[in-house]
């Protein structure tokens, strides 16, 4: 059953508008992606779902109750995880999440086994007295989503959770996403990152100037926008008449000669290996690998607006 | 009021924590207290003429009568630790004085003054005149204060005579005793001030409060302002609660911290060094009113600013703009007259008024009812923008 269920979710800030119809729903167990480049307007729609901006249309309903900026109850089913660390530097982690777990209701020995549940699912029970600004950034960015997680929502919304951090706190992160997600909870996750996307989300939408722009697993996403297949051939010795002589193979549409090895665009890319061995021999390079490039998310952004997802 | 409440704690709490806001608060304000306290308390207490203002007093009567009316008149008590009284032999020699300056103003009994206060013959046509400084009004108050316990006492002299059967021995000299004697009608005798240097320092330590008290609150303003960016503030609203009471618990907060260092200072400076601010309950008063004034026209600056690095430079320049022409950095009663007035258009005015009249003369809180008001007015047009303000902000 979904959790969350947004419906043609509408923004505008003065006449520039942030978000123009957005709508998906997520299952408990689920994680969905939310892929765009900067400005698509990620934060604005997460801000609509989290009750913490009023929407000028739509609507947003979590665990059947509508959520906005003055349905307060509802607002205790959402775990929200900011873009920057809002916590307060000056306090210790345990005193953050002691003061939001407090907003959230918690309280005595409930709110302290949620802290120390907190901090052992970021990995940093050991780590709790210390003040927020002895933290380093992948530690900050960890207690930033242990006080999401606090009141055990239903929904949990990370917008951006590994901007700025390291690769092993990177990987601590997704871990984490990845066990809340298999514990049932329904996960929200902004990125303009492709890979994390592709990694952790079991469905992606992609957006772009306030619009979804598609939406589906990776693999429906990519077979939505891709014909050609992309070969990737890479050899030693004059790559440009091995492209040429490829050219000629009835199928191959496109031929790229790129530093290190050449890159075929074709329709069923693997009934075209036989054929490739053979344009080498003709070329006489000596060819090192040919493999079949599977198309990533940038490719189809690429394709279905025109532009690249990082400028 | 839950989450009020705990916003309002967790934020003082970090508050406390912040070296700046300490120094704001508490270190700043004692240490410039002290400092200026010892500079003119020290002053004051080694010797009278150190005062701040200087009277003139001429008694040309010279009779027991004129002597101890005008011993009492002129004493410390009647009127305050900061003025101290020049004898001169003459009243020309008293009115010179207040031409050359030396003192801001004269009051000269003429020969003859007592003869009809113990039931004589009248033998002076005018046996009171004064002279004050141009422009002085604190010449002015003071001639004023000295001339009304001369009629108050002459007054109740004339009481007693009338009440004895009229003119005669008896009466004449129960008319003395009356006249000569600290009396409690029309003037105040009852004060509770201690040595004259601890009242300065009564006057002065919350004059230091109420400078950095602008700037205090002003950064706590902006603290909150920053939430918005630091993400704070979007987790507050994300959380099961109202708006109303994140920016309810916020401004509880700072109004909290400026009453905890109004009042530190107080007990601080009283502790330690002595110093009489005034009765307590008028003190604590006229600290809240001075609290909430301060708050409202500090926190509207703030959430009026463009930017965070507007609303500092105008805090700054609003707050020492303010103390200037408030008056906190002159010592009272020293301020030209259009000064005076100009004070007057200021909150820190009306506090240093209302802190002067309870430390310096030894008034109470019936006396103080007007500054009292008229900052409580201030916080509420000022506090009330800056409330809504805050509101559309953090949303
Ligand atoms: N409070 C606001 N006032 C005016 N414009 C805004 C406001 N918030 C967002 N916008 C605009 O709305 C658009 C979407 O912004 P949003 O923050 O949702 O993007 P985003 O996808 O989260 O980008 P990023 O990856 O940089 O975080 C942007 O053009 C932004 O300038
Ligand atoms: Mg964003």
């Amino acid at each position: 059953m979904a959790v969350l269920v947004c419906t043609d979710l509408h923004k505008r800030f003065g006449n520039r508008t942030a978000v123009d119809g957005v709508g998906f729903e997520i299952a408990g167990g689920e994680c969905y992606g939310l892929l765009g480049p900067n400005g698509a307007g990620k934060t604005t729609t997460i801000s609509m779902i989290c009750g913490l901006l009023a929407s000028d249309g739509g609507s947003v309903v979590v665990a059947g109750r509508p959520v906005g900026p003055r349905a307060i109850a509802a607002k205790a089913d959402v775990g929200y995880v900011p873009q920057e660390v809002a916590l307060y530097p000056d306090l210790s982690a345990r005193e953050n999440l002691a003061f939001f777990g407090r907003l959230y209701g918690l309280t005595g020995k409930e709110l302290d086994a949620r802290i120390d549940a907190s901090l052992e699912t970021v990995g940093l029970l050991d780590r709790g007295g210390e003040r927020i600004e002895q933290y380093s950034g992948g530690m900050k960015r960890r207690a930033n989503i242990a006080a999401g997680l606090l009141h055990q929502p239903k929904l949990l919304v990370l917008d951006e959770p590994t901007v700025g951090v390291d690769p092993q706190s990177r990987n601590a992160i997704f871990d984490t996403v990845v066990d809340l997600r298999d514990a049932g909870l329904a996960v929200l996750y902004t990125t303009h990152y492709m890979e994390e996307a592709e990694r952790l989300c079991d469905r992606i939408g992609i957006i772009d100037q306030g619009r979804l722009v598609a939406e589906g697993t990776r693999r429906e996403l990519v077979a939505q926008v891709s014909g050609l297949d992309h070969v990737r051939i890479t050899v030693e010795g004059d790559r440009q008449t091995l492209a040429a002589r490829c050219l000629t193979i009835p199928g191959v549409d496109e031929a790229v000669v790129a530093d290190g090895f050449v890159e075929l665009r074709a329709h069923d890319g693997r009934q075209l290996l036989r054929q490739v061995v053979e344009a080498a021999d003709a070329a006489g390079v000596e060819v090192s690998s040919i493999e079949l490039v599977e198309l990533d998310l940038e490719a189809v952004f690429l394709q279905l607006t025109g532009r690249a997802l990082r400028d | 009021m839950g989450a009020t409440l705990l916003i309002t704690r967790t934020d003082l709490r970090r508050r406390l924590r912040n070296r700046s806001a300490l120094i704001l608060a508490f270190v700043a304000p004692f240490g410039l207290a002290s400092i200026m306290g010892f500079a003119f308390g020290g002053r004051r207490t080694s010797a009278r003429s150190g005062a701040l203002i200087s009277v003139a007093v001429a008694d040309e009567d010279q009779t027991p009568l004129s002597r101890s009316l005008l011993a009492q008149v002129t004493s410390p008590v009647a009127l305050g630790p900061v003025v101290s009284v020049k004898r001169y032999p003459t009243m020309s020699a008293a009115f010179a004085a207040v031409g050359h300056g030396q003192v801001v103003a004269a009051v000269a009994l003429r020969r003859g003054f007592s003869s009809p206060v113990s039931g004589g013959p009248v033998i002076a046509k005018v046996p009171v005149e004064s002279r004050v400084a141009n422009g002085s009004s604190s010449g002015r108050g003071l001639t004023d204060g000295i001339v009304r316990g001369i009629l108050a006492r002459v007054g109740a002299g004339a009481v007693v005579r009338a009440a004895a059967g009229g003119p005669g021995p008896a009466a004449g000299q129960a008319t003395q005793q009356i006249v000569a004697a600290p009396l409690p009608i029309g003037i105040r005798d009852d004060f509770g001030v201690g040595s004259p240097s601890k009242s300065i320092l009564g006057y002065f330590a919350p004059s230091m409060v109420i400078i950095f008290l602008f700037l205090l609150i002003g950064a706590a303003g902006r603290s909150v302002l920053a939430e918005r960016s630091t993400g704070t503030m979007a987790r507050l609203q994300a959380a099961p609660i109202g708006t109303g009471s994140v920016v309810a618990g916020k401004v509880l907060s700072i109004l909290l911290l400026s009453l905890l260092s109004v009042f530190t200072i107080w007990g601080a400076t009283t502790a330690l060094f002595g110093a009489y601010w005034g009765p307590p309950v008028a003190v604590m008063i006229l600290g809240t009113a001075t609290v909430l004034s301060l708050s409202g026209l500090s926190l509207f600056v703030t959430v009026f600013a463009k930017s965070e690095a507007g609303a500092e430079a105008a805090t700054v320049i609003l707050g020492f703009t303010l103390a200037l022409l408030g008056g906190n950095f002159f010592p009272p009663g020293s301020l030209p007259p259009l000064f005076e007035k100009l004070a007057l258009l200021t909150p820190n005015g009306w506090a240093l008024n209302g802190f002067g009249q309870l430390a310096l003369d030894a008034r109470g809180l019936s006396d103080i009812l007007r500054p009292i008001f008229v900052l409580l007015a201030i916080g509420a047009v000022f506090g009330t923008a800056a409330v809504v303000r805050l509101r559309q902000a953090v949303t």
